[in-house]
C-alpha cells in the first residue's frame, strides 16, 4: 500500500517538469511570433546557470488601463499586442478582462505617484533568456548601448524572438544584429 | 551484530524461543538504532546521496548548449528517475534501513531542484528565484511522509526559509510571502510523527534545529520594520520555543534545539536592550511605520498566552530562566515610557542575573561549560557598560584584568571541585 502512494507521489514529481515542458511545447508550436526590441544586462541565477536579463522597448511609455487600482502591489493585467510598421511588437493597450480577440500577454502593472501624475509601469511575463557559461557577460557587452564595435558603429540593435499563444509567451531566440545570439558566440569562440 | 540478530529473528520465532511479539519489538528496537557499522554507513550514504546530488546540480547549471535539447531533456530526468528507482527499491527491499531511506531522499531531493533548473533553462521558462524555491518545496516535500527522511525535511525548510528570503526581496511593499506558512504547517505532522518514531535521534535533534530556524527566520520575512514592536513579537516568539520541551512532559524527545534558538534570539535582544538608545524615542523607534502591528501584536499575545499556561506545568525560572524574558522584557516597556534610563538598568540587572543564574548551575552541576557561559554573560555587560563610560583607559585594562582573573579562577575552583570529588 505505502509502495503504491510512494509510487503515484512519484508519478506526481514527474509530472511537474513535464508539464512546464508541454506548456512551452504548445506555445512554440502554436503561437504567433513576435520581435520585441530589448537591452540585455548579465545577472546569474545561482541554480540555473546563467542568462542575460532583457528590458523591453515595448514595456517604456505610460499606459492606461480601466478598472486599475491606484495604489497597492502589482496587478495581472492583459497587454494586447501588434506589430509596428517596423515589424517590432508593441503593446497596444492594457486591459482588465481577457481581450475577445487579437495576441494578447498577461502583465504586471503597478502604478505609482510621481509628483501629481499618476505612472503606470509595465511588466512583461518574460524576462530571461539562459545562456552558456561565460557568454552572459559577452552578450552583455555585444549588446550594451555605448559599446563602440569594430566599425565603430555603436551598439547593435537586438530583439527577443517570442512566441505568444492564449496568453502564454515564451522566448524563442535572441536576435543580435539579424543573427541568433548562439551564432555570434561561436564566431567569437573559433 | 544488530543485522546478525535480526537474521536470526525468524530462526528463534520458528523454535519457539521468542513470541512473535517479542520478535517485533527486537525488530522496532534495532530498525533505527544503527550502531557502529550502521552509523557509519548511513553517515556515509547521506553525505554520498547529498555529494552525488549537489554535484548533478553544478554540473547542470553549466547549460550544455552543444547537446540536442532531447538529449539535455533526458539529461535532467535522469537523476530523478534514478532518485526514485532507489527509493523504491529500498521501500521494496530495505523497509527498515535508514541508510538507504536516507541517502536516497537527499540524492532525489536534489536531483528534483537540478531538475526543475535544467528544464527551466533548456525551455527558457520564466520565473523568479522565489517561484522557483516554492516549485522545489512543493516538490520535495511528500519526501517527508514517503519514505519519510530526516535529510529530505531539513532540504525542505532550507528551501521553503529560502522562498520566504527571496520572496521578501523580490516582492513589493504589499506582498508578504504567505505560502510559507502553508508550507511549515505541510511539514508539521511529519516532524510530529517522528518525534513519536525518533523523537530520542540525532537526526530528530537536527529536524528541531531546522524547525525552529526555519520558523524564527521565515517570521521575519513577513515584517518591514525595525521597531521596538518588532523586537516585542522577537522576544515573544523566543520565550514560546524556549518552552517547547515541556509541551512533551515524561517523552525523551530531542528539542533542546528550540531551547538553544530562543535562547540565542533572547541573549541578543536583551544584551541590545542592555543600551539606552534602544528605549529612546529618537534612536530604534524611528524606523517602525507601524505597518507590522497586527503581526506583533499577535506574537506578543501567543506568547504570553503561551507563558501564562506554561506556569502550571512549570515554576518561574524551572530549568532554565528564558521564558521569564518575554515578562522581563514587557516590563520594561512599560518601565520606558516612565524613564528609558530605568528600563536599560532593569535589563542590565536581569543580564546580571541570568550570569549569576548559569556560573551557579555551573558550580552545581560541576559542569564548566554552564559556568563559563555564566560568567561571559557577566563579563560581556560588565565591559560593555565599562566601554559606554569615559573611563580612562588604565581604568578599562584593570576591568579587563579583573575579569580575566575572575574566569581563571573560577576555572581552576570548579576543576580543584571536581578533582576533590
Amino acid at each position: 500500500m505505502k509502495l503504491k502512494l510512494w509510487l503515484l507521489v512519484a508519478a506526481a514529481m514527474l509530472a511537474v517538469p513535464i508539464w512546464m515542458m508541454y506548456n512551452h511545447e504548445e506555445v512554440r508550436h502554436a503561437g504567433e511570433v513576435f520581435l520585441f526590441k530589448t537591452a540585455p544586462i548579465d545577472p546569474r541565477d545561482p541554480f540555473r546557470g546563467e542568462y542575460v536579463s532583457l528590458a523591453f522597448e515595448a514595456e517604456r511609455g505610460s499606459w492606461f488601463c480601466e478598472g486599475l487600482p491606484e495604489t497597492g502591489g502589482p496587478t495581472e493585467v492583459y497587454a494586447q499586442l501588434d506589430h509596428d510598421p517596423e515589424g517590432f511588437a508593441v503593446i497596444t493597450g492594457l486591459s482588465m478582462d481577457k481581450p475577445a480577440s487579437g495576441p494578447y500577454v498577461r502583465a504586471k502593472v503597478q502604478g505609482w505617484r510621481s509628483g501629481s501624475d499618476l505612472v503606470y509601469r509595465v511588466e512583461l511575463p518574460f524576462d530571461r533568456y539562459y545562456l552558456q557559461e561565460g557568454q552572459g557577460r559577452r552578450t552583455e557587452e555585444l549588446m550594451m548601448p555605448g559599446r563602440r564595435n569594430e566599425t565603430g558603429t555603436g551598439p547593435k540593435e537586438s530583439w527577443a524572438v517570442v512566441r505568444v499563444h492564449k496568453g502564454r509567451a515564451v522566448v524563442e531566440d535572441l536576435m543580435v544584429d539579424g543573427r541568433p545570439i548562439k551564432e555570434w558566440m561561436g564566431e567569437e569562440d573559433e | 551484530m544488530s543485522r546478525d540478530l535480526l537474521r536470526e529473528l525468524p530462526v528463534l520465532l520458528h523454535e519457539g524461543l521468542i513470541t512473535p511479539e517479542q520478535a517485533e519489538r527486537i525488530k522496532a528496537r534495532y530498525a533505527d538504532a544503527p550502531e557502529g557499522g550502521g552509523r557509519m554507513m548511513l553517515f556515509t550514504a547521506l553525505i554520498g546521496g547529498l555529494l552525488v546530488g549537489l554535484g548533478v546540480i553544478l554540473v547542470v547549471a553549466h547549460n550544455w548548449d552543444d547537446l540536442p535539447r532531447w538529449m539535455r531533456t533526458l539529461l535532467a530526468f535522469l537523476p530523478v528517475l534514478a532518485g526514485i528507482a532507489v527509493i523504491t527499491w529500498a521501500m521494496a527491499r530495505r523497509p527498515d534501513s535508514m541508510a538507504w531511506r536516507e541517502g536516497g531522499a537527499a540524492f532525489l531531493a536534489c536531483a528534483l531542484c537540478a531538475n526543475i533548473a535544467l528544464i527551466s533553462q533548456i525551455y527558457h521558462v520564466d520565473g523568479d528565484m522565489a517561484g522557483y524555491l516554492l516549485t522545489c518545496s512543493l516538490l520535495v516535500l511528500p519526501l517527508l511522509y514517503l519514505p519519510g527522511s530526516f535529510a529530505a525535511a531539513l532540504i525542505f525548510l532550507a528551501l521553503a526559509t529560502g522562498y520566504a528570503g527571496a520572496g521578501f526581496f523580490a516582492f513589493e511593499d504589499a506582498r508578504r510571502p504567505f505560502q510559507v506558512l502553508v508550507l511549515l504547517a505541510a511539514a508539521a505532522p511529519a516532524y510530529l510523527s517522528q518525534a513519536r518514531q525518533r523523537g530520542n535521534s540525532t537526526g530528530f535533534w537536527w529536524f528541531s534545529l531546522f524547525m525552529a530556524l526555519s520558523i524564527g527566520i521565515s517570521i521575519q520575512f513577513f515584517l518591514r520594520d525595525w521597531g521596538l514592536g518588532r523586537v516585542l513579537g522577537m522576544v515573544a516568539m523566543a520565550s514560546m520555543f524556549t518552552l517547547v520541551p515541556w509541551t512533551h512532559p515524561g517523552r525523551e524527545w530531542r528539542t533542546a534545539p528550540w531551547v538553544l534558538v530562543g535562547g540565542a534570539t533572547l541573549l541578543w535582544i536583551l544584551f541590545l536592550a542592555s543600551y539606552r538608545f534602544f528605549w529612546q524615542s529618537q534612536g530604534f523607534l524611528l524606523t517602525d511605520q507601524g505597518r507590522d502591528m497586527g503581526a506583533n501584536w499577535a506574537l506578543v499575545v501567543a506568547g504570553c498566552t503561551v507563558y501564562v499556561l506554561s506556569l502550571r506545568q512549570r515554576g518561574a525560572f524551572e530549568r532554565w530562566p528564558w521564558p521569564e524574558g518575554l515578562p522581563i522584557m514587557l516590563a520594561c516597556y512599560a518601565l520606558s515610557m516612565a524613564s528609558p534610563m530605568l528600563a536599560a538598568v532593569v535589563v542590565n540587572l536581569a543580564l546580571l542575573a541570568l550570569g549569576v543564574y548559569y556560573v551557579r548551575s555551573g558550580i552545581a552541576d560541576g559542569s564548566l561549560r554552564l559556568m563559563n557561559f555564566g560568567l561571559a554573560i557577566t563579563g560581556l555587560v560588565i565591559l560593555l557598560r565599562f566601554m559606554d563610560t569615559n573611563l580612562s583607559y588604565v581604568v578599562r585594562g584593570l576591568v579587563f584584568i579583573a575579569i580575566g582573573a575572575g574566569f581563571l579562577f573560577m576555572n581552576l575552583r570548579l576543576m580543584r571541585q571536581r578533582g576533590r570529588s
